[in-house]
């Protein structure tokens, strides 16, 4: 395999060449970094190129994998980050203009458990700025410009991990790491065409990532195959006593023995609220293919809260005690889009009684999805339901179809796993999210998994 | 024109005179940052009615959802519900 090959392939696929020094670590390092400097440019992936330490990881790695201390299978594979994660030596500009020169002393907590695990970060990836903390309505947010997506360099790659979404799918490094509040990590992946998987809240440590809402970020893996997410995973996750949210307990990685036993809940969109036609096609294309496995189907229903609400008024009230020191400054305005602009005139709408209210809408909300998972283990729905919008679109006009699942497992801190499951006459991807309770990570991989091994929709690239 | 300064209005002129006096560092910045602020231009004043109404909507949802009187609010939000 070479190393231009084995950027496309998955962590799994080249794990063992990387082991058997078939493929050079530094060699990959390489042809990641020339990659990210040419077509990652070109996409406004790229936040900043790591090169220098990316190479004497690389080296180091190839060092030790020849004295025999291989670490595993993430050794020496070349990864990028969502700039909103700290990585000493580097900006780390949170995809804002006003911040572009902003530098911290560690890395965040992922970053290390990465390096621990032996890959190779290569680069900082591009963001929506601030993660859209303070809102946003078109793709050109962003201190790097609107992210163009592989599949049709004129549209867009979603936020607000559009970077992470882009140099997986163009093949610029072997995974990402992305977050999400809400949407950041499951539209970039549907829209780009890979596999993401946004972990239950406070299973992966957030110490040195942007706080955009304390009580919804979430870190996770972007990559090409659920089994990748898989290993990705099991590398980051864990207990860090220095991140308050992060849970004692993290989730068996080990797969149920018997995901045909499942109970899977179907959440059909209503198209009148919104979507694009295709969506819809293909997401029950992928519900015939749970069916011909003999999977335990049935329709499902979000229960009637206000998933939608709580998690705006979480968000808002959230950022703005979060960004205060740039809103106090005037700062905001440095910003691209003019939502950040009148963000603190805004964001006063939303008042204390709103944010408690919220709080006490969240308990019931848990309490009401906790419930719905005795009667199915997971629920499977479109990621989003449309296909990627155009650049130079307007968000609120382009994507105006409500998101109650998204809001729901945001609000509650649900896992959520986006699979590719299919593409339109276009050639846009399309993607299928699984939704479970909180630490059901097993369960929703193993869906992921099987739908995986009876579908190729994930193992389409890009032509570029 | 008649004057607006009312008696109410000039008597608490005069008693915030000594305040200012005595603290004037302090009552500086906040006159400073008054004249700093960028005056708003018409497209942000739309924007603002736009992203106000918005959110009004979206809190009038929440304050109408039925959540029942001395609901404890999750305060220390876990995603863990219960225990398993």
């Amino acid at each position: 395999m070479t190393p231009e090959e084995a950027l496309v392939a998955t962590v799994a696929e080249i794990a063992p060449e990387i082991k058997t020094l078939r493929l050079s670590p530094v060699k990959l390092a390489e042809a990641a970094l020339a990659r990210l400097e040419t077509t990652g440019r070109k996409l406004n992936a790229v936040a900043t190129l790591m090169r220098e330490s990316a190479l004497a990881e690389a080296r180091a790695a190839e060092a030790d994998i020849t004295a025999g201390r291989y670490r595993g299978p993430l050794h020496g594979v070349p990864y990028g980050a969502k700039d909103l994660l700290a990585a000493k030596g580097a900006p780390t500009t949170w995809g804002a203009k006003p911040l572009l020169s902003q530098k911290f002393d560690e890395d965040a907590f992922v970053i290390k458990k990465l390096r621990e695990a032996g890959a190779i970060l290569v680069g900082k990836l591009a963001m929506i700025e601030l993660a859209g903390g303070m809102g946003y309505n078109t793709a050109a947010a962003s201190a790097t410009g609107p992210a163009r997506n592989p599949w049709k360099t004129d549209c867009w790659t979603c936020g607000s991990s559009s970077g992470s979404g882009a140099a997986v799918a163009a093949g610029l490094v072997g995974f990402a790491i992305g977050s999400e509040t809400w949407g950041s990590i499951v539209c970039p992946s549907a829209f780009c065409g890979i596999t993401g998987l946004r972990p239950t809240y406070g299973l992966v440590s957030r110490r040195g990532a942007m706080a955009l809402s304390f009580t919804m970020d979430k870190l996770g893996p972007m990559a090409r195959s659920v089994e990748d997410c898989e290993l990705i995973l099991e590398a980051i996750a864990g207990h860090d006593s220095e991140d308050p949210s992060s849970l004692s307990e993290g989730p068996p990685i080990a797969l149920p023995p018997d995901v045909r036993a499942m109970r899977l809940g179907i959440l059909r969109l209503d198209p009148k609220k919104g979507g694009d036609g295709e969506v819809f096609e293909a997401f029950e294309a992928a519900v015939k293919v749970f069916a011909g496995e003999s999977l335990h189907l049935r329709d499902a229903a979000l229960p009637d809260l206000p998933f939608e609400p709580a998690a705006i008024a979480f968000i808002t009230a959230e950022a703005a005690a979060a960004f205060e020191p740039l809103l106090s400054s005037g700062r905001n305005r440095q910003l691209v889009d003019p939502s950040a602009h009148v963000f603190p005139e805004t964001s006063k709408t939303v008042t204390g009684a709103d944010y408690v209210r919220a709080m006490q809408a969240r308990r019931l909300m848990q309490a009401e999805m906790d419930k719905l998972f005795d009667t199915y283990d997971v629920l499977v729905s479109p990621s989003v339901p449309y296909l990627a919008t155009k650049l130079s679109a307007n968000l609120e006009k382009a994507l105006p179809a409500p998101d109650p699942l998204g809001a729901a497992g945001n609000v509650c801190g649900l896992p959520a796993l986006s699979v590719p499951c299919g593409f339109s006459k276009s050639g846009l991807p399309i993607g299928m999210q699984v939704v479970g309770r909180a630490l059901s990570e097993p369960k929703v991989l193993a869906v992921g998994r099987l739908y995986q091994e009876k579908t190729d929709w994930h193992k389409r690239r890009p032509t570029l | 024109m008649k004057s607006t300064l009312t008696r109410r209005s000039l008597a608490r002129l005069l008693a915030a005179v000594p305040a200012a006096l005595a603290a004037p560092l302090a009552a500086l910045p906040a006159a400073e940052k008054k004249a700093a602020a960028p005056a708003l231009t018409e497209k942000e004043r739309k924007d603002i009615a736009k992203g106000q109404s918005d959110l009004k909507k979206a809190m009038a949802a929440l304050r109408k959802a039925p959540i029942p009187i001395g609901t404890e609010p999750a305060f220390t939000f876990s995603a863990v519900a219960r225990k398993k």
